[in-house]
């Protein structure tokens, strides 16, 4: 008998948006969508390896409610009867489909992820949140070597509030429940919302879990930005992972009659959430406007000078959720204009009535393409930015610039679109001399960087392999992402020894002080393939410093008030071991260490709950994201 | 008058701050209408929950206010119940058996027979009992600490008694025995101005008190209201974290039927812990144990977490009780403003608030005019980054109106004691930053005192705040006079 090959992946049904659609007559049906996830196997025999929780590669559900003292029984994917129907059905009353739909869509997130990067996701080690508490103390960090963690933990009843959050302490997410406060139609007033039901939380913690992994200091509070950034990114995954959503996208497109800058649900986040925490509430955030206080929904006009005055991580990520979303209408305006004008005959105005379905359906399929390149395109811009301390203008310059490595020619405008709408929101870098998309790339390193390292790194060693070499072999050969975490380790071992020697001639480039210790902090190959096929790989290494800091300037000496880090991200290519790009953090940049301290002595912050209980960002609360998760509604209602 | 007298000037008021710690306690002393006699008004006497020294601390406090007054104070205003607002009542209570108070005023959340102030009342200690319920029920020192934090202002919370009840109330009671209830007034915003109540004939003419907060309007006061009561039908999402963290055996139907309200799936499905630590899943899993593996993983009470939310809201209520008084020197209608901890809430609400005055009551006096003739702020909360504020509806409001030439700020507060408490912007560096513009430098703190000349003040102008400020261990002083 012929072996039968494994599947490639898994259809598992989710709710498309939450629950509270359901009981909308004009959207009930579309609702529910089967995801395609990875079928997750032995590789030997091909037979599925997700054990009861789900537990897989990179989940795993434990279904434990503290508050009402009890555990729900894990799911079994692999049950024949959930095979043969997509999983569990829909629905509110069974705990294993909400274990599912965690399971379902936390996984296509890391999907998402993977392939934009082009390498294997992996969550932060054990010991990371240790450190930092350490050093939030003032003692030396321990020498612990990092702890591979395999499985983000996902626990959807965790909690009894209107809450969830990534926990970088126990490397978790934490779903919360609570009882629609709201006499909003939708809602039975004191019915339970289930934030784990509710695909938009799901994204956007998920996201939060692999930033994490991905970037050490990305939650280190160094200026307005860093905190903002976190959650932007989370909401713009969850947002821009709605267009894949066929159904939903082709009813809204319709309903829109094709123009997206209209009110609809893709650009809404969270809607069941939003509208059960607070009395008449609308979505949570939405990228494209807001209701105002009669109900009316009203498109919000870009303000430059909005973001000079917003501060709450939430509200200031928003402006960069709404930029980024700016762009992807104008690109898929830009890509639906041909189909316009011939379903118009060239008179660009559409006739009054539905639209006709084939009409609908080519713009839902350039809609849906548009919103994969701006999500991959800001997935993919993660590589490209400084190791620590950054702003959104940082990473705008790294939109840019991995966009521009990926495609050269920006024949579909999305670079300037990108630009364009940063603008309007009056996002810039600092240190750029014009807003042309040319500009903005990241320059490459000088002559003498380019020398000693390429040399460093390209140079056989005895056994006749440069490092490059090695580590694309290594890359290739790990069959496990645990094999791979720990020869990353060496990696990071063995480049700091070749660097060593080299740092004093390539500091300044670096943007590191020679004087000063400096630390590997990551080094990660990349793999990735341009939509003309071509592919590129590279080595992305970052590097940082930090050195005792003090609120007043006069200080010198004595335990520190914080650390000043800075540093750089390097890309090598892995192939002919050529750096091309050194996007640094100079640690010796005294302008930079005065901003950090206006906005450590907290001269920006607003909140009441900070003043009680964060303290100021140089202590490092417990649950970093669970405070920015309730702050944020605590203001927003 | 007797020798340390608080005397105020010929016309006008001299108004004293005591500098015993983080806490408010004020005395003013008004030209009256009798030669060579002064109308005493006290507001607050208290100073943060774990002061050190505290009762020896407060008595001096309450001693020298005897000392200044002869022992006679005309009338206390009490800002909110707060302990660092009222504990000096407790902690000197034999002391004030020295001091002889006339007249109450306090703000209608305090009335026991007014039926509003009766409902917000049960609502408040319902939600207070279920904060030291998740208090005593969390074994994670860190929320402990910061809960206790917030709770000092109600005397800390005494977890072994199985009836919770803040020390805050036993305070409130020692200062209601000094008072007979026919000198006590519960006072509402807005109506007429008030004059101040006259003691066997003397009173203090060409001075006029605004009450301006709190609010009736409750959506101002903070979200304890609402749906959040066992008197709701329903279930709220703060009774749903109550009926867990009180854990009771179900007492009624009703109380069952709430309880299973509150659980997210129906009992078939629930597994109880000690079956689920011998399930093989939830065994290698969970982390049962303190030696498996995951243990730190395991969520058992981050859940209590959401507690600090609940005293947050605890907290910023009762600020917002605040009674809030603007005392108007007539004359020269120079206005000295008394906001208690009034937070943003409060502040917020001031503009639906209006005064008729004059004959027939035909002037209309409205808070945006009270702050801009303000010359004497008594800085809200300690100098807390949101008990002051510049802004409503996007135009200025609050202290970017308080634009006269000559405004004073002084600031109640101890950094030490606030850091100690683990709030490290109290005071909030921008608002002193803010206040010291608006004040051309004449803002002083109680725990720094008075520094060197601002630069922004010109020779003249130094000498004359000067003349008028007088500044001790014990007190910092300013003279307002009213010509």
């Amino acid at each position: 008998m012929l072996p039968l090959a494994p599947p490639p992946f898994r259809q598992l049904r989710v709710y498309a948006v939450d629950p509270s659609l359901d009981i909308s007559l004009d959207l009930a049906g579309l609702n529910e969508v089967t995801l395609h996830v990875p079928w997750e196997r032995d590789p030997e025999t091909g037979r599925s390896s997700l054990e009861p929780g789900p537990v897989g590669e990179y989940l795993e559900v434990v279904d434990f409610d503290p508050a009402s003292e009890c555990f729900y029984a894990p799911v079994d994917l692999d049950d024949p009867f959930l095979l043969a129907q997509d999983g569990l059905a829909p629905g509110e009353g069974d705990p294993r489909f909400h274990q599912q739909m965690v399971y379902a869509v936390a996984m296509k997130t890391i999907r998402n992820f993977e392939t934009a990067l082009g390498r294997v996701a992996f969550w932060a080690p054990r010991q990371r949140f240790r450190r930092r508490q350490h050093e939030a103390r003032g003692d030396e960090p321990s020498s612990d070597r990092d702890e591979f963690v395999q499985r983000l933990r996902i626990y959807p009843h965790a909690l009894r509030e209107s809450n969830a959050y990534y926990s970088p302490a126990k490397i978790s997410l934490l779903f919360g429940y609570f009882p629609a406060t709201s006499h909003n139609v939708r809602h039975l007033p004191g019915g339970i919302v289930f934030t784990s039901l509710s695909h938009d939380v799901i994204a956007h913690e998920t996201t939060h879990a692999l930033i994490d992994g991905l970037h050490d200091r990305f939650d280190d509070p160094t200026n307005e930005d860093v905190l903002a950034f976190h959650e932007a990114f989370a909401d713009i995954v969850a947002i821009f992972q709605h267009f894949s959503l066929g159904e939903m996208l082709r009813n809204q497109i319709a309903r829109t009659r094709g123009d997206l800058a209209n009110e609809n649900l893709l650009a809404k986040l969270a809607l069941e959430f939003g509208q059960a925490a607070s009395p008449g509430g609308g979505a949570l955030r939405d990228a494209l406007g807001e209701v105002d206080d009669d109900g009316v929904w009203r498109r919000a006009t870009p303000d430059p000078a909005m973001i000079q005055g917003t501060f709450e991580p939430h509200a200031r990520g928003s402006l960069l959720v709404a930029a980024v979303f700016d762009a992807f209408i104008s690109i898929y305006r830009a890509r639906t204009q041909d189909i316009i004008r011939i379903a118009t005959e060239g008179s660009g105005v559409l006739p009054a009535g539905q639209l006709h379905p084939d009409l609908v359906n080519r713009l839902a399929e350039q809609a849906a393409k548009a919103a994969q390149h701006v999500l991959s395109m800001c997935i993919r811009a993660l590589d490209y930015c400084p190791p620590v301390d950054l702003t959104f203008g940082d990473y705008l310059r790294a939109l840019i610039t991995a966009d521009y490595d990926l495609v050269r020619n920006d024949d579909r405008g999305y670079r300037i679109a990108m630009v364009e709408a940063f603008r309007h929101r009056g996002i810039y870098p600092r240190d750029v001399r014009s807003l042309s998309p040319s500009s903005l790339l990241w320059s490459g390193p000088s002559a003498t960087l380019r020398g000693e390292l390429g040399r460093a790194v390209g140079t056989p060693s005895s056994r006749g392999f440069s490092l490059l070499q090695r580590i694309a072999a290594e890359w290739t050969l790990s069959r496990t992402r645990a094999q791979l975490y720990r020869r990353a380790q060496d990696w990071q071992a063995v480049l700091h020894g070749r660097l060593r020697p080299i740092l004093a001639r390539c500091a300044r480039d670096l943007g590191l002080d020679q004087r000063l210790k400096f630390e590997i902090h990551s080094a990660r190959p990349a793999q990735r393939v341009s939509p003309k096929g071509e592919i590129s790989s590279d080595i992305v290494i970052e590097i940082t410093q930090r050195r005792a800091a003090y609120l007043d300037p006069k200080q010198t000496a004595g335990p520190p008030d914080f650390w000043f880090r800075g540093g750089c991200t390097l890309l090598v290519d892995l192939r002919s071991g050529d750096v091309r790009y050194s996007v640094s953090k100079r640690i010796t940049s005294e302008g930079r260490l005065e901003r950090q301290r206006k906005y450590l002595r907290g001269e920006t912050e607003t909140s009441l709950h900070a003043l009680y209980f964060g303290s100021s960002p140089i202590n490092w609360p417990p649950e970093p994201f669970a405070l920015l998760h309730r702050r944020g509604y605590e203001e927003s209602s | 008058m007797p020798q340390q007298a608080l005397q105020p000037p010929v016309s006008g008021v001299t108004a004293r701050m005591y500098r015993h710690g983080l806490g408010d306690c004020i005395l003013l002393a008004f030209a009256s209408s009798e030669q060579n006699k002064a109308y005493y008004v006290m507001i607050d006497c208290g100073v943060m929950w774990g002061t050190r020294n505290e009762t020896k601390v407060m008595n001096e406090v309450v001693q020298n206010v005897i000392d200044a007054t002869g022992g006679e104070v005309h009338l206390l205003a009490i800002s909110h119940e707060h302990w660092d607002h009222i504990g000096g009542f407790t902690r000197a209570k034999e002391t004030f058996a020295g001091l002889k108070i006339h007249n109450l005023w306090l703000s209608w959340t305090e009335n026991p027979i007014d039926a509003q102030a009766a409902r917000l009342r049960v609502r408040f200690e319902t939600h207070f009992t279920h904060l030291a319920q998740a208090l005593k029920k969390s074994p994670v020192s860190t929320l402990r600490d910061q809960l206790n934090g917030v709770l000092g202002f109600y005397g800390g919370v005494n977890l072994g008694a199985a009836d919770f009840s803040p020390l805050t109330r036993e305070a409130m009671q020692d200062l209601l025995e000094l008072v007979p209830p026919e000198q006590r007034s519960y006072l509402d915003p807005g109506g007429r101005p008030l004059a101040l109540p006259s003691v066997n004939g003397l009173a203090a003419p060409g001075v006029s008190a605004f009450v301006m907060a709190p609010s009736r309007d409750e959506s101002y006061l903070g979200r304890l209201e609402g749906r959040e009561t066992y008197e709701d039908v329903g279930i709220s999402p703060l009774t749903s974290f109550v009926m867990s963290v009180c854990k009771q055996p179900a007492v009624s139907d009703e109380h069952y039927e709430m309880h299973e309200l509150s659980m997210p799936f129906r009992e078939q499905v629930r597994i109880p812990p000690s079956k689920a630590a011998r399930q093989t899943f939830f065994r290698d899993h969970y982390g049962f144990g303190k030696e498996a593996a995951s243990v730190w993983r395991r969520i058992d009470h981050d859940w209590l977490d959401t507690a600090g939310e609940l005293a947050i809201q605890a907290d910023r209520f009762t600020n917002n009780t605040s009674l809030v008084i603007a005392f108007r020197l007539d004359k020269t209608e120079r206005v000295l403003l008394f906001p208690g901890d009034a937070q943003v809430g409060s502040w917020l609400s001031w503009s639906d608030v209006s005064w008729m005055e004059g004959n027939g009551g035909s002037a209309k006096v409205e808070a945006k005019h009270l702050l801009e003739s303000c010359v004497f702020y008594k800085v809200g909360h300690h100098g807390s980054h949101n008990a002051t504020i510049r802004q409503r509806r996007g135009k200025a409001w609050g202290l970017e109106l308080m634009t006269g030439p000559d405004l004073v700020a002084l600031v109640p507060t101890n950094e030490d004691m606030a850091h100690k408490k683990g709030w490290f912007r109290m005071p909030f560096e921008p608002l002193l930053r803010r206040l010291n513009e608006r004040t051309r430098g004449r803002t002083v703190r109680t725990d720094t005192g008075l520094a060197d000349k601002p630069n922004l003040l010109s020779e003249a102008e130094w000498t004359a705040f000067r003349s008028n400020f007088e500044q001790t261990p014990l007190y910092l002083q300013f003279t307002i006079p009213d010509e």
